[in-house]
Formats: C-alpha cells, sequence, structure tokens
C-alpha cells in the first residue's frame, strides 16, 4: 500500500509547490480578490439588491477564475513535465503510469481546494459585511470545488492526448456544455416534438457530458435557500465517480504514450 | 544471470509532416554481466539513449525483449533494479537537493529514515554538500549532473545506467565521475554508461559496444577491441642523411629525426636498417590506436557494408 500511495502523494504535494511558485497563478488569486471590491461597489449601484448583486457578480468571478486557474494547472503541470524531460526521472522509477496521473490530479485539487478556501472565505466576509446571512457559502463553493473536480479530471484527460492549448480549449468546452444541462434537454425534447432524429445525437450527448448545472449553487447561495443533505453527499458522489471514470481513460491514454 | 539481457530490440518512430518512418534501433542484441562496466558509444541519434530509454520503460520496444534481472523492462519490479540518469537531466528548479532526494526516495517507497541517511550519503558522495540550501534553478551544469547522479543512486540500485554523465561536466567533474563508475563497480553493482567522452569510456569501461544507425556494430572487452587495432611505433634517431625503406620520416625532435613504420613493415626491420646504416636510435615508443580509432574504423565499415 505504501508504495502505491507514498509516490502519488510525492506527486501531488510536489505539484502543489509547482503551482504555488508560480506568479500566474498567485496573480489570478489577487484579482479575483480584486472582484470582490468591484462587487461590492457593483451592489451599491443596485437598488434595494445590494447583496444580491454583489454575492451575484462575486460567485461569477469566482467560478470564472477556479476554472482559469484549475485548467491552467492541470495543462502545465503535466505539459511542462514532459517539455523540461522531469518525466524522465520519474517515469523511470518504479512507478505505475497511472500512479502519475492520479499523483498529477490530486496535486491540482489540493490549487483547487486552496483557491476555492480564500475566495470561499472572502465571499463569506462580502457577504457579512452588506449584511447577509452567508450561512450557503460554504456549500456553494463545496459545489464549485467538485464542479473544478471533474473539470480538472478533464483537462489531465485532454493534456495525456493532446496540446497544451487545445486541452485547455476542449477542458473549458465541457465546463461550459456542462452547465447547459437543462438548454440540453430542452433542445433535445423539441428535436423529439418534432420527430428530429437529431434528439438521439443531444440525448447521448447530455448522457456523457457531465451535469455542472447540477452542481451549481449560485441561487441558493444568494437565496439562502437551504440545501438538503441528500444532495451534499450524491454531489461528492456523483464528481467522485465522474472523476475516477476520466482518471481511468486518462491514465490508459497516458501508459500508451511514448517518451521520446 | 545476466543484468541486463537484450534481444532482437527494435523501435521506430514517424517525425515530420509526411510522419517518415524512423528506424532508430534495429535488433540489438545485448547481454550485460553482473558487476561490470559498460560502454555503449557511437555518435549522435545512433540510438544509444533510444535503447536506455526502453531499458529503463521509457518507450515500449516494437519488438524484441529487455530482462532486467530476469524481469521483463516495463515491469515496476525491473525498475525497482535500476538507477537511471537521462542526458542533461531537468529537475524541478526551486527545489533543493535534499527536497530533491527525498522526492525521488518517495517514489521509491522508501522509509523516511532510510530517506533521510541516503540524502546525506549521496549529497556527500557526489559532493554537494557547499550547496544544499541552493534551489536546484541556481546550480551551474555540472553540479545538476551531480544531483542528477545522486537522484539515481538514491535506492542503491544494483544496475546504474548513465546517459552521457560526463557531458557538461569540467575536468575535475569528469575525473569525479570516472571515480565513482569505479567506486560502485567496487561496490558490486553493475554500471551501463554512454558517453562521447571516449578517453573516460576507455578509463573505466571492461566491455563496450559500438553502436551506429540503431545497429550494434562491433562489442567485446575493451582490451579486445583495442588488440584488434593496428600497432603503432615512433622512433627517435640521428645519424647519416639517408632514407630508409622501411620507415617513414615524419618529423624532427630537436636536431634527431622522428620515423614512423611504413605500412606492412616489421620493427624489427626498422630498427635494423637504421643501425645498418650508422644511425643512433634515441627512443622507441609504442603505443595502440585509441577506441576513437576503433569506433571510426567500426563506423567506417559498417558505412561500407550498407
Amino acid at each position: 500500500m505504501r508504495q502505491i500511495v507514498l509516490p502519488i502523494w510525492a506527486i501531488a504535494l510536489n505539484s502543489l509547490k509547482e503551482s504555488i511558485r508560480n506568479k500566474v497563478l498567485l496573480s489570478l488569486l489577487g484579482f479575483a480578490m480584486l472582484t470582490s471590491l468591484l462587487a461590492v461597489l457593483l451592489g451599491q449601484m443596485s437598488m434595494h439588491e445590494q447583496t444580491r448583486v454583489a454575492m451575484d457578480f462575486f460567485f461569477a468571478t469566482s467560478t470564472v477564475f477556479g476554472v482559469v486557474i484549475a485548467v491552467y494547472s492541470s495543462v502545465t503541470l503535466l505539459n511542462t513535465e514532459i517539455e523540461r524531460r522531469t518525466i524522465y526521472t520519474i517515469m523511470s522509477k518504479p512507478i505505475d503510469r497511472y500512479q502519475f496521473v492520479v499523483g498529477k490530479f490530486f496535486g491540482v485539487q489540493l490549487v483547487n481546494a486552496l483557491s476555492t478556501t480564500i475566495l470561499g472565505l472572502v465571499g463569506y466576509l462580502t457577504f457579512r459585511s452588506l449584511g447577509g446571512d452567508g450561512s450557503n457559502t460554504i456549500y456553494a463553493f463545496g459545489a464549485l470545488y467538485l464542479q473544478l473536480s471533474i473539470l480538472t479530471a478533464f483537462a489531465i484527460f485532454f493534456a495525456s492526448l493532446i496540446t497544451p492549448l487545445f486541452s485547455g480549449v476542449c477542458s473549458i468546452g465541457i465546463f461550459v456544455a456542462g452547465n447547459l444541462h437543462s438548454q440540453w434537454e430542452d433542445i433535445a425534447l423539441l428535436l423529439r416534438n418534432n420527430n428530429h432524429p437529431a434528439h438521439m445525437l443531444i440525448d447521448g450527448l447530455k448522457q456523457v457530458l457531465p451535469n455542472m448545472e447540477a452542481l451549481n449553487l449560485s441561487r441558493e447561495l444568494v437565496y439562502n435557500t437551504p440545501i438538503p443533505r441528500e444532495y451534499v453527499l450524491s454531489s461528492i458522489w456523483y464528481a467522485a465517480v465522474y472523476c475516477a471514470a476520466i482518471l481511468f481513460f486518462a491514465s490508459l491514454l497516458f501508459s500508451r504514450r511514448q517518451f521520446q | 544471470m545476466n543484468a541486463i539481457e537484450i534481444a532482437g530490440l527494435s523501435k521506430s518512430f514517424r517525425v515530420g509532416f509526411w510522419r517518415k518512418k524512423i528506424r532508430a534501433v534495429r535488433h540489438v542484441e545485448l547481454s550485460i554481466k553482473r558487476g561490470e562496466i559498460f560502454g555503449l558509444i557511437g555518435p549522435n541519434g545512433s540510438g544509444k539513449t533510444t535503447t536506455f530509454k526502453m531499458v529503463t520503460g521509457l518507450m515500449t520496444p516494437d519488438t524484441g525483449q529487455i530482462r532486467i534481472h530476469g524481469h521483463d523492462a516495463a515491469s515496476i519490479e525491473a525498475r525497482r533494479h535500476i538507477g537511471f540518469l537521462p542526458e542533461n537531466p531537468y529537475f524541478y528548479e526551486h527545489l533543493k537537493v535534499p527536497e530533491l532526494l527525498q522526492f525521488y526516495g518517495q517514489l521509491h517507497g522508501l522509509p523516511s529514515t532510510t530517506i533521510k541517511s541516503r540524502t546525506k550519503d549521496l549529497i556527500e558522495l557526489v559532493g554537494l554538500g557547499h550547496a544544499v540550501n541552493r534551489p536546484i534553478k541556481r546550480f551551474s551544469k555540472g553540479m545538476r549532473q551531480r544531483a542528477g547522479l545522486a537522484q539515481a543512486l538514491m535506492n542503491d540500485p544494483e544496475i546504474v545506467i548513465l546517459d552521457e554523465p560526463q557531458s557538461g561536466l569540467d575536468p575535475m567533474g569528469r575525473r569525479d565521475v570516472r571515480e565513482l563508475i569505479h567506486s560502485l563497480k567496487e561496490a558490486g553493482k553493475t554500471v551501463v554508461f554512454s558517453s562521447h567522452i571516449l578517453p573516460d569510456v576507455e578509463a573505466v569501461c571492461d566491455r563496450v559496444a559500438v553502436i551506429h544507425r540503431g545497429e550494434v556494430v562491433d562489442h567485446g572487452s575493451l582490451s579486445d577491441l583495442l588488440a584488434r587495432s593496428e600497432r603503432r611505433y615512433e622512433i627517435v634517431a640521428s645519424g647519416p642523411d639517408f632514407t630508409p625503406n622501411s620507415l617513414r620520416l615524419v618529423g624532427t625532435r630537436g636536431e634527431a629525426n622522428l620515423y614512423n613504420l611504413q605500412h606492412g613493415r616489421e620493427i624489427g626491420e626498422g630498427l635494423q636498417e637504421l643501425i645498418q646504416n650508422g644511425m643512433v636510435i634515441h627512443d622507441v615508443t609504442s603505443g595502440q590506436e585509441a577506441l576513437e580509432s576503433v569506433l571510426l574504423a567500426d563506423l567506417k565499415k559498417a558505412g561500407e557494408e550498407e
């Protein structure tokens, strides 16, 4: 067991250190902090809706920054190892290719945990300062973390297959498409009602795409709607199973890779 | 059982826009004995690094088999026996050497007490004691190479594979690597390495394989390879002015003449001719052609055969 877990932990921790030392990520987090100020200012400009507008804006920008950080970390961390050839000294050690992929995933997960914690904390303080309750902040940012986990798994999957730029574009594409789940359903329904065969394609796409929309709690955050315990548990289970499946395929692809 | 057994190894790549097929390694057969120092020599692009990458599991062969202490090279078990230093190694720039070695120790799944003691010993062994608080990004090329050697030895491997270990090192660094390779052999390790610096190969290797365009064109013990090359004599003599038949005047040394043997002539014949003509012989030196000549001859022969 030690032979399996220790290398994964070493790779994950090292990836976190690499990311923290990366100035781009710190700058992104800094910009995210500035948006909290902007959120408060925007809130002040709206009549009787200060808290809602400010939190809506802050959560939306936090999501954008979280997505950029997750995709950037996943794609660059994997690609840098190959480009700088650090991978030669790692993969010649007695570790399996899947351990490297899983280690990288957990490394980016630590980065995601750090960024969502900081963003969530700033969000909570902003919410409270505007007179809001803020009790749903932990759920909203927790669900954002689950979204970022799935996104990270996809980004690592693409990065083990195609170029960094293309991996980034595909990952963000999956995130956007996954957040339009109800719209896909509407399109499928419309096509089905018109007996158009394309509805099968949309149905298939809906099954494959992660349901990111179900993990988006921005409305619950702003309106302080109660979040059932079952929802929390099923969301964690859904994200975990989805990540495991994507990482399985990423490992499969990575194990076929030749380090020229 | 041999340390490394390579049979019928081949590897091709497709490169460029037209996906042109390049045969990097062709039917390589090698047996590397336990406890020997084995050198793989050949020009750039001859297939040395590709062979090493297949031995260390970084690439899978198209055909052929590699056994390391009896284990298939693709298996994790095989890699437990290996320490590998790639050519021009790159490391995480932000790490310091103790952190780097801790990382590689963890990849091997070593207990933390072993990692600590190995780290201390290896830092001393490769002479990086003065740089333990410096991140690798501030290391010179030679220091990186030393750090690379340390990480290759982290698991105290039975087989050490070094791809161009002396590349980028100054003469003192090269000497240190030579001494390290000798000390590894004394400790019972098998050392396999490639190098462009042929005098260094001559200085440390027990056996050598010459690889050219992916094929092993020559191999054997170093003494066998060198014995195959022609003997070379230099004779310094002075005396009456005359032109010997068996010798060729190649220069002067002070007031004396410097002669080489004409092709196909014996040394005794040359000396006798000089003495008979009243010449005084000051010095006779003999030597074998260096490994470089053997390599060049092998490459020329391989080129002619193609």
